[in-house]
Protein backbone atom coordinates (compact mmCIF):
# COMPACT_ATOMS: atom_id res chain seq x y z
CA UNK A 1 0.00 0.00 0.00
CA UNK A 2 2.66 2.25 0.98
CA UNK A 3 4.54 1.66 -2.28
CA UNK A 4 1.69 2.65 -4.44
CA UNK A 5 2.15 6.37 -2.41
CA UNK A 6 5.85 6.63 -2.75
CA UNK A 7 6.44 5.09 -6.20
CA UNK A 8 3.30 4.12 -8.30
CA UNK A 9 1.11 7.01 -7.81
CA UNK A 10 3.74 9.69 -8.25
CA UNK A 11 5.40 8.07 -11.74
CA UNK A 12 2.03 7.84 -13.04
CA UNK A 13 1.13 11.48 -12.37
CA UNK A 14 4.94 12.62 -13.74
CA UNK A 15 4.26 10.51 -16.92
CA UNK A 16 0.89 11.78 -17.07
CA UNK A 17 1.45 15.61 -16.69
CA UNK A 18 4.54 15.21 -18.98
CA UNK A 19 2.78 13.69 -21.88
CA UNK A 20 0.10 16.20 -21.48
CA UNK A 21 2.97 19.74 -21.07
CA UNK A 22 4.41 17.26 -24.30
CA UNK A 23 1.38 17.38 -26.29
CA UNK A 24 0.47 20.51 -25.73
CA UNK A 25 3.54 22.36 -27.28
CA UNK A 26 3.54 20.10 -30.07
CA UNK A 27 -0.32 20.88 -31.01
CA UNK A 28 -0.96 24.65 -30.19
CA UNK A 29 -4.66 24.03 -30.25
CA UNK A 30 -4.40 21.98 -27.03
CA UNK A 31 -2.42 24.90 -24.75
CA UNK A 32 -5.63 24.74 -22.71
CA UNK A 33 -4.35 21.30 -21.13
CA UNK A 34 -1.58 23.17 -19.81
CA UNK A 35 -3.07 25.82 -17.72
CA UNK A 36 -4.61 23.50 -14.90
CA UNK A 37 -1.28 22.13 -14.73
CA UNK A 38 0.41 25.57 -14.18
CA UNK A 39 -2.21 26.33 -11.70
CA UNK A 40 -1.49 23.47 -9.58
CA UNK A 41 2.49 23.84 -9.92
CA UNK A 42 1.55 27.22 -9.09
CA UNK A 43 0.62 26.37 -5.69
CA UNK A 44 2.77 23.57 -5.05
CA UNK A 45 5.88 26.08 -5.84
CA UNK A 46 3.69 28.38 -2.86
CA UNK A 47 3.51 25.75 -0.21
CA UNK A 48 7.20 24.74 -0.96
CA UNK A 49 8.35 28.38 -0.30
CA UNK A 50 6.60 28.27 2.96
CA UNK A 51 7.93 25.11 3.75
CA UNK A 52 11.35 26.37 2.60
CA UNK A 53 10.83 29.14 4.76
CA UNK A 54 9.28 27.09 8.45
CA UNK A 55 12.85 24.91 7.21
CA UNK A 56 15.50 28.43 7.39
CA UNK A 57 14.00 29.01 10.73
CA UNK A 58 13.58 25.90 11.99
CA UNK A 59 18.27 25.57 11.58
CA UNK A 60 18.64 29.43 12.68
CA UNK A 61 16.46 28.32 15.70
CA UNK A 62 18.62 25.42 16.43
CA UNK A 63 22.31 27.53 15.85
CA UNK A 64 20.73 29.88 18.39
CA UNK A 65 20.33 27.17 21.08
CA UNK A 66 24.01 25.83 20.28
CA UNK A 67 25.54 28.70 20.05
CA UNK A 68 27.17 28.48 16.85
CA UNK A 69 27.04 31.79 14.65
CA UNK A 70 24.08 32.62 16.88
CA UNK A 71 24.53 36.48 16.46
CA UNK A 72 24.03 35.96 12.88
CA UNK A 73 21.19 33.64 13.31
CA UNK A 74 19.18 35.76 15.91
CA UNK A 75 19.68 38.93 13.11
CA UNK A 76 18.28 36.48 10.32
CA UNK A 77 15.58 34.86 12.62
CA UNK A 78 14.17 38.89 13.45
CA UNK A 79 14.90 40.30 9.78
CA UNK A 80 13.18 37.55 8.46
CA UNK A 81 9.93 38.04 10.72
CA UNK A 82 9.80 41.34 10.16
CA UNK A 83 10.06 41.33 6.81
CA UNK A 84 7.20 38.68 6.55
CA UNK A 85 5.22 40.65 8.99
CA UNK A 86 5.39 44.04 7.02
CA UNK A 87 5.09 42.26 3.36
CA UNK A 88 1.74 40.62 4.92
CA UNK A 89 0.31 43.74 6.26
CA UNK A 90 1.11 45.88 2.98
CA UNK A 91 -0.78 43.72 1.40
CA UNK A 92 -3.88 45.29 2.44
CA UNK A 93 -2.98 48.17 1.42
CA UNK A 94 -3.15 49.93 -1.59
CA UNK A 95 0.18 51.43 -2.51
CA UNK A 96 2.58 48.69 -0.90
CA UNK A 97 5.15 51.23 0.10
CA UNK A 98 6.65 49.08 2.52
CA UNK A 99 7.34 46.34 0.08
CA UNK A 100 8.85 48.70 -2.39
CA UNK A 101 10.76 50.10 0.51
CA UNK A 102 12.28 47.17 1.29
CA UNK A 103 12.64 46.26 -2.41
CA UNK A 104 14.54 49.27 -3.57
CA UNK A 105 16.53 50.51 -0.31
CA UNK A 106 17.57 47.08 1.18
CA UNK A 107 17.23 44.09 -1.12
CA UNK A 108 18.14 45.88 -4.95
CA UNK A 109 21.02 47.73 -3.22
CA UNK A 110 22.91 45.46 -1.08
CA UNK A 111 22.67 42.93 -4.19
CA UNK A 112 23.84 45.59 -6.51
CA UNK A 113 27.16 46.68 -4.25
CA UNK A 114 27.46 42.49 -3.59
CA UNK A 115 27.46 41.98 -7.53
CA UNK A 116 29.76 44.92 -7.62
CA UNK A 117 32.47 42.94 -5.28
CA UNK A 118 32.48 40.23 -8.06
CA UNK A 119 34.40 41.69 -10.85
CA UNK A 120 37.14 42.15 -8.02
CA UNK A 121 36.87 38.93 -6.82
CA UNK A 122 37.20 37.61 -10.32
CA UNK A 123 40.12 39.72 -11.14
CA UNK A 124 42.00 37.84 -7.74
CA UNK A 125 40.60 34.63 -8.86
CA UNK A 126 42.47 34.89 -12.37
CA UNK A 127 45.48 36.38 -11.36
CA UNK A 128 45.29 32.98 -8.29
CA UNK A 129 44.96 30.32 -10.97
CA UNK A 130 48.02 32.12 -13.83
CA UNK A 131 49.85 31.47 -10.30
CA UNK A 132 48.89 27.87 -9.58
CA UNK A 133 48.18 26.14 -12.60
CA UNK A 134 50.58 27.43 -15.50
CA UNK A 135 49.02 25.06 -18.18
CA UNK A 136 47.41 25.80 -21.60
CA UNK A 137 44.07 26.62 -19.87
CA UNK A 138 45.43 29.48 -17.88
CA UNK A 139 47.15 30.99 -20.94
CA UNK A 140 44.18 30.54 -22.97
CA UNK A 141 42.29 32.31 -20.49
CA UNK A 142 44.69 34.96 -19.98
CA UNK A 143 44.87 35.41 -24.25
CA UNK A 144 41.15 35.33 -24.39
CA UNK A 145 40.56 37.79 -21.51
CA UNK A 146 43.51 40.51 -23.25
CA UNK A 147 41.84 40.06 -26.53
CA UNK A 148 38.15 41.20 -24.96
CA UNK A 149 39.59 43.58 -23.15
CA UNK A 150 41.55 44.95 -25.64
CA UNK A 151 38.86 44.85 -28.71
CA UNK A 152 35.85 45.75 -26.67
CA UNK A 153 36.84 49.20 -24.90
CA UNK A 154 34.21 51.73 -26.37
CA UNK A 155 36.74 53.82 -27.61
CA UNK A 156 36.61 54.63 -31.35
CA UNK A 157 39.84 54.28 -32.95
CA UNK A 158 40.74 55.44 -36.64
CA UNK A 159 43.08 54.52 -39.06
CA UNK A 160 45.37 50.84 -39.49
CA UNK A 161 44.91 50.56 -35.80
CA UNK A 162 40.90 50.58 -35.97
CA UNK A 163 40.80 48.28 -38.78
CA UNK A 164 42.52 45.80 -37.00
CA UNK A 165 40.98 46.04 -34.13
CA UNK A 166 37.63 45.70 -35.97
CA UNK A 167 39.10 42.63 -37.76
CA UNK A 168 40.40 41.18 -34.37
CA UNK A 169 36.88 41.86 -32.49
CA UNK A 170 34.80 40.31 -35.68
CA UNK A 171 37.59 36.87 -35.83
CA UNK A 172 36.65 36.68 -31.86
CA UNK A 173 32.60 37.21 -31.89
CA UNK A 174 32.19 34.21 -34.55
CA UNK A 175 34.85 32.35 -32.19
CA UNK A 176 32.78 32.92 -29.19
CA UNK A 177 29.42 32.66 -30.97
CA UNK A 178 30.38 28.99 -32.38
CA UNK A 179 31.77 28.32 -28.86
CA UNK A 180 28.10 29.37 -27.25
CA UNK A 181 26.34 27.70 -30.23
CA UNK A 182 28.32 24.43 -29.42
CA UNK A 183 27.73 24.87 -25.82
CA UNK A 184 23.68 24.95 -26.09
CA UNK A 185 23.79 22.54 -28.76
CA UNK A 186 25.17 20.21 -25.94
CA UNK A 187 22.86 21.68 -23.11
CA UNK A 188 19.69 20.98 -25.39
CA UNK A 189 20.28 17.76 -25.89
CA UNK A 190 21.10 17.11 -22.49
CA UNK A 191 17.66 18.61 -21.49
CA UNK A 192 16.21 16.42 -24.49
CA UNK A 193 17.68 12.95 -22.87
CA UNK A 194 17.02 14.09 -19.59
CA UNK A 195 13.29 15.27 -20.59
CA UNK A 196 12.97 11.67 -22.22
CA UNK A 197 14.19 8.95 -19.43
CA UNK A 198 11.84 11.02 -17.16
CA UNK A 199 9.00 10.33 -19.13
CA UNK A 200 9.60 7.34 -19.60
CA UNK A 201 9.75 6.54 -16.15
CA UNK A 202 13.62 5.48 -16.92
CA UNK A 203 14.61 8.13 -14.27
CA UNK A 204 12.36 8.33 -11.38
CA UNK A 205 13.35 11.70 -9.37
CA UNK A 206 10.23 12.01 -7.51
CA UNK A 207 9.83 8.60 -6.09
CA UNK A 208 11.13 5.39 -4.02
CA UNK B 1 -3.71 20.52 -35.47
CA UNK B 2 0.02 19.62 -35.63
CA UNK B 3 2.02 22.70 -37.15
CA UNK B 4 5.42 22.24 -38.78
CA UNK B 5 7.55 22.72 -36.43
CA UNK B 6 5.48 20.50 -33.61
CA UNK B 7 5.93 17.54 -36.26
CA UNK B 8 9.69 18.24 -36.88
CA UNK B 9 9.96 17.83 -33.02
CA UNK B 10 7.66 14.80 -33.04
CA UNK B 11 9.85 12.98 -35.38
CA UNK B 12 13.35 14.04 -33.68
CA UNK B 13 11.91 13.07 -30.58
CA UNK B 14 10.85 9.51 -31.76
CA UNK B 15 14.25 8.75 -34.11
CA UNK B 16 15.71 9.41 -30.37
CA UNK B 17 13.63 7.97 -28.53
CA UNK B 18 13.74 4.62 -30.68
CA UNK B 19 17.83 4.62 -30.77
CA UNK B 20 18.01 5.34 -27.23
CA UNK B 21 15.97 1.78 -26.54
CA UNK B 22 17.61 0.16 -29.56
CA UNK B 23 21.07 1.20 -27.70
CA UNK B 24 19.44 0.05 -24.19
CA UNK B 25 18.99 -3.22 -25.92
CA UNK B 26 22.51 -3.39 -27.17
CA UNK B 27 24.45 -2.29 -23.76
CA UNK B 28 22.21 -4.97 -21.97
CA UNK B 29 23.79 -7.58 -24.35
CA UNK B 30 26.84 -6.39 -23.28
CA UNK B 31 28.38 -4.31 -25.85
CA UNK B 32 29.39 -1.46 -23.53
CA UNK B 33 30.13 1.92 -25.04
CA UNK B 34 33.51 3.65 -24.19
CA UNK B 35 33.35 7.41 -22.67
CA UNK B 36 36.76 9.74 -22.61
CA UNK B 37 37.29 10.46 -19.00
CA UNK B 38 36.01 13.13 -16.78
CA UNK B 39 38.54 13.64 -13.99
CA UNK B 40 35.53 15.34 -11.78
CA UNK B 41 33.57 12.62 -11.74
CA UNK B 42 36.54 9.79 -10.78
CA UNK B 43 37.69 12.98 -8.04
CA UNK B 44 33.79 12.82 -6.92
CA UNK B 45 34.08 8.45 -6.29
CA UNK B 46 35.89 8.52 -3.08
CA UNK B 47 34.93 12.34 -1.67
CA UNK B 48 32.49 11.34 1.16
CA UNK B 49 35.13 8.98 2.44
CA UNK B 50 37.78 11.67 2.80
CA UNK B 51 35.08 13.83 4.08
CA UNK B 52 34.52 10.79 6.97
CA UNK B 53 38.10 10.45 7.49
CA UNK B 54 38.60 14.29 7.95
CA UNK B 55 35.64 14.90 9.53
CA UNK B 56 34.81 17.84 7.74
CA UNK B 57 31.85 18.18 5.53
CA UNK B 58 31.41 17.85 1.61
CA UNK B 59 29.38 21.08 0.40
CA UNK B 60 26.98 19.98 -3.28
CA UNK B 61 25.07 22.91 -4.40
CA UNK B 62 22.79 22.03 -6.65
CA UNK B 63 22.42 25.91 -7.63
CA UNK B 64 19.68 28.40 -7.82
CA UNK B 65 17.46 27.03 -10.36
CA UNK B 66 13.94 25.66 -10.26
CA UNK B 67 12.60 21.99 -10.58
CA UNK B 68 9.47 23.58 -12.59
CA UNK B 69 10.24 25.47 -16.12
CA UNK B 70 13.38 25.93 -18.63
CA UNK B 71 15.46 24.81 -15.23
CA UNK B 72 14.18 21.87 -14.63
CA UNK B 73 16.74 19.63 -16.69
CA UNK B 74 20.09 21.60 -15.52
CA UNK B 75 18.61 21.21 -11.91
CA UNK B 76 18.02 17.39 -12.34
CA UNK B 77 21.76 16.58 -13.78
CA UNK B 78 23.00 18.29 -10.90
CA UNK B 79 20.65 16.17 -8.31
CA UNK B 80 22.37 13.05 -10.16
CA UNK B 81 25.46 13.62 -8.07
CA UNK B 82 23.32 14.28 -4.88
CA UNK B 83 21.85 10.77 -5.72
CA UNK B 84 25.26 9.04 -6.09
CA UNK B 85 26.40 10.92 -3.05
CA UNK B 86 22.84 9.45 -1.09
CA UNK B 87 23.93 6.16 -1.97
CA UNK B 88 27.55 6.60 -0.18
CA UNK B 89 25.94 8.57 2.67
CA UNK B 90 23.11 5.77 3.62
CA UNK B 91 26.23 3.00 3.69
CA UNK B 92 28.31 5.32 5.70
CA UNK B 93 25.92 7.07 7.35
CA UNK B 94 28.02 10.49 6.86
CA UNK B 95 26.16 12.90 4.54
CA UNK B 96 27.24 15.59 2.74
CA UNK B 97 25.32 19.33 2.91
CA UNK B 98 23.41 20.31 0.01
CA UNK B 99 22.43 23.97 -0.45
CA UNK B 100 19.94 25.18 -2.95
CA UNK B 101 17.76 28.28 -3.71
CA UNK B 102 14.74 27.14 -4.65
CA UNK B 103 12.36 25.76 -2.53
CA UNK B 104 10.73 22.87 -4.40
CA UNK B 105 14.04 21.56 -5.15
CA UNK B 106 14.81 21.50 -1.20
CA UNK B 107 12.11 19.30 -1.14
CA UNK B 108 13.56 16.90 -3.84
CA UNK B 109 16.43 17.42 -2.83
CA UNK B 110 15.75 16.02 0.31
CA UNK B 111 13.92 13.18 -0.78
CA UNK B 112 17.12 12.22 -2.88
CA UNK B 113 19.17 11.70 0.27
CA UNK B 114 16.64 10.19 2.06
CA UNK B 115 15.39 7.58 -0.09
CA UNK B 116 18.76 5.22 0.10
CA UNK B 117 18.33 4.98 3.77
CA UNK B 118 14.32 4.05 3.18
CA UNK B 119 16.22 1.14 1.05
CA UNK B 120 18.61 0.85 3.71
CA UNK B 121 15.87 0.06 6.43
CA UNK B 122 18.09 3.12 8.44
CA UNK B 123 15.81 6.30 8.29
CA UNK B 124 16.90 6.43 11.59
CA UNK B 125 20.46 7.46 10.98
CA UNK B 126 19.30 9.95 7.85
CA UNK B 127 20.86 13.65 9.13
CA UNK B 128 17.66 15.85 8.73
CA UNK B 129 19.28 19.14 8.02
CA UNK B 130 21.24 18.09 5.28
CA UNK B 131 19.44 19.56 2.69
CA UNK B 132 19.40 22.83 3.33
CA UNK B 133 17.78 26.41 2.10
CA UNK B 134 20.27 29.08 2.97
CA UNK B 135 17.97 31.61 0.97
CA UNK B 136 15.44 31.91 -1.60
CA UNK B 137 17.25 34.39 -3.85
CA UNK B 138 20.40 34.18 -5.88
CA UNK B 139 22.42 36.69 -4.60
CA UNK B 140 21.22 36.00 -1.37
CA UNK B 141 22.31 32.47 -1.41
CA UNK B 142 25.60 33.33 -2.81
CA UNK B 143 26.27 35.82 0.40
CA UNK B 144 24.68 32.59 2.78
CA UNK B 145 26.92 30.17 0.86
CA UNK B 146 29.89 32.02 1.47
CA UNK B 147 29.09 32.72 4.83
CA UNK B 148 29.17 28.30 5.17
CA UNK B 149 32.28 28.13 3.01
CA UNK B 150 34.54 30.31 4.96
CA UNK B 151 33.00 28.97 8.56
CA UNK B 152 31.71 25.78 8.36
CA UNK B 153 34.15 22.71 8.65
CA UNK B 154 34.03 21.91 4.82
CA UNK B 155 36.29 19.61 2.94
CA UNK B 156 35.70 20.34 -0.89
CA UNK B 157 32.81 22.66 -2.47
CA UNK B 158 30.82 21.04 -5.66
CA UNK B 159 28.76 23.17 -7.57
CA UNK B 160 26.20 21.89 -9.83
CA UNK B 161 23.40 23.20 -11.57
CA UNK B 162 21.87 26.22 -12.24
CA UNK B 163 23.66 29.26 -11.57
CA UNK B 164 24.44 32.84 -13.14
CA UNK B 165 27.39 34.85 -12.07
CA UNK B 166 26.57 34.79 -8.34
CA UNK B 167 28.81 31.08 -8.65
CA UNK B 168 31.63 33.23 -9.10
CA UNK B 169 31.14 35.18 -4.96
CA UNK B 170 30.50 30.98 -3.78
CA UNK B 171 33.54 29.84 -5.57
CA UNK B 172 35.56 32.74 -4.42
CA UNK B 173 35.05 32.40 -0.56
CA UNK B 174 36.11 28.52 -1.06
CA UNK B 175 39.29 29.60 -3.21
CA UNK B 176 40.37 32.23 -0.27
CA UNK B 177 40.08 28.88 2.13
CA UNK B 178 42.07 27.02 -0.54
CA UNK B 179 39.13 24.44 -0.97
CA UNK B 180 38.86 21.75 -3.67
CA UNK B 181 36.17 22.95 -5.83
CA UNK B 182 34.21 21.10 -8.46
CA UNK B 183 32.04 23.31 -10.56
CA UNK B 184 29.36 22.11 -13.07
CA UNK B 185 26.69 24.90 -15.34
CA UNK B 186 24.69 25.49 -18.27
CA UNK B 187 24.84 29.12 -18.49
CA UNK B 188 28.42 30.74 -20.53
CA UNK B 189 28.40 33.20 -17.55
CA UNK B 190 28.89 31.07 -14.59
CA UNK B 191 31.44 28.65 -16.45
CA UNK B 192 32.96 31.74 -17.13
CA UNK B 193 33.96 32.63 -13.81
CA UNK B 194 33.75 29.73 -12.45
CA UNK B 195 36.73 28.42 -14.49
CA UNK B 196 39.59 30.97 -12.82
CA UNK B 197 38.68 28.82 -9.40
CA UNK B 198 37.20 25.26 -10.26
CA UNK B 199 40.13 22.40 -10.07
CA UNK B 200 37.77 20.32 -12.41
CA UNK B 201 35.12 21.46 -14.25
CA UNK B 202 31.78 20.11 -16.18
CA UNK B 203 31.16 22.58 -19.48
CA UNK B 204 27.42 22.31 -20.35
CA UNK B 205 26.77 18.54 -21.72
CA UNK B 206 29.00 16.71 -19.51
CA UNK B 207 26.84 18.34 -16.22
CA UNK B 208 23.96 15.57 -17.89
CA UNK B 209 26.70 12.71 -17.87
CA UNK B 210 26.77 12.53 -14.40
CA UNK B 211 24.71 9.43 -14.01
CA UNK B 212 26.13 7.43 -16.89
CA UNK B 213 29.64 7.95 -15.43
CA UNK B 214 28.62 7.83 -11.44
CA UNK B 215 26.30 4.84 -12.04
CA UNK B 216 27.05 3.32 -15.42
CA UNK B 217 23.54 1.45 -15.86
CA UNK B 218 22.49 0.79 -19.05
CA UNK B 219 19.81 3.28 -20.01
CA UNK B 220 22.03 5.95 -18.95
CA UNK B 221 24.76 4.72 -20.91
CA UNK B 222 22.47 4.45 -23.75
CA UNK B 223 21.36 7.68 -23.38
CA UNK B 224 24.83 9.39 -23.36
CA UNK B 225 25.57 7.96 -26.50
CA UNK B 226 21.91 8.42 -28.28
CA UNK B 227 23.33 12.30 -27.26
CA UNK B 228 26.28 11.74 -29.06
CA UNK B 229 24.79 10.43 -32.16
CA UNK B 230 22.46 13.27 -32.21
CA UNK B 231 25.21 15.53 -32.26
CA UNK B 232 26.69 14.25 -34.67
CA UNK B 233 23.94 14.07 -37.08
CA UNK B 234 23.67 17.94 -36.11
CA UNK B 235 26.96 18.98 -36.65
CA UNK B 236 26.40 16.30 -40.04
CA UNK B 237 23.36 18.33 -41.00
CA UNK B 238 25.06 21.78 -40.42
CA UNK B 239 28.05 21.14 -42.78
CA UNK B 240 26.09 19.84 -45.32
CA UNK B 241 23.83 22.97 -45.39
CA UNK B 242 26.63 25.49 -44.87
CA UNK B 243 27.71 23.70 -48.42
CA UNK B 244 24.53 23.72 -49.96
CA UNK B 245 23.95 27.64 -49.32
CA UNK B 246 27.44 28.15 -49.98
CA UNK B 247 26.98 26.03 -53.74
CA UNK B 248 23.35 28.04 -54.38
CA UNK B 249 25.40 31.15 -53.82
CA UNK B 250 28.15 30.64 -55.89
CA UNK B 251 25.48 29.28 -58.55
CA UNK B 252 24.19 32.79 -58.31
CA UNK B 253 27.23 34.57 -58.63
Amino acid sequence: MRRIFTSVAPTIVTGVAGAFVLVSFLVPSLIVLRAPLIGVAAIIAGVAVMMGFAHLLYVHIRRLRSGTGAIYSLMLILSASAALVILLIDRYTTQQLFTHFIFQHIIVSTQTAFGALLAVFLMLAALRMLMRRRGAVAAWFLVAGLVVLVTQVPVVVDGPVGSVLTAVRQVFDAIATAGMRGLLLGVALGTLATAFRVLFFIDRPQSE
Amino acid sequence: MIGLPGLIGLVALAVFGVAQFFLIGTISAGRRPRFRPIPLFTTLRGMLGRSIESGRELHVSIGTGSIAGEDMATTLAGLQIVEYLADEAAASGVAPAITTADAAALILAEDTLRRPYIRQGSLESYPPLSARLPALEPTQYAAATMDYLSHGHVLANVMSGVFGVEAGLMARAADKDALPQFGGAADPRALAVLLPTADNLLVGEEMFAAKAYLQARPPHLASLRAQDIARWAIVAGTIVLFIIGLLSQAGQL
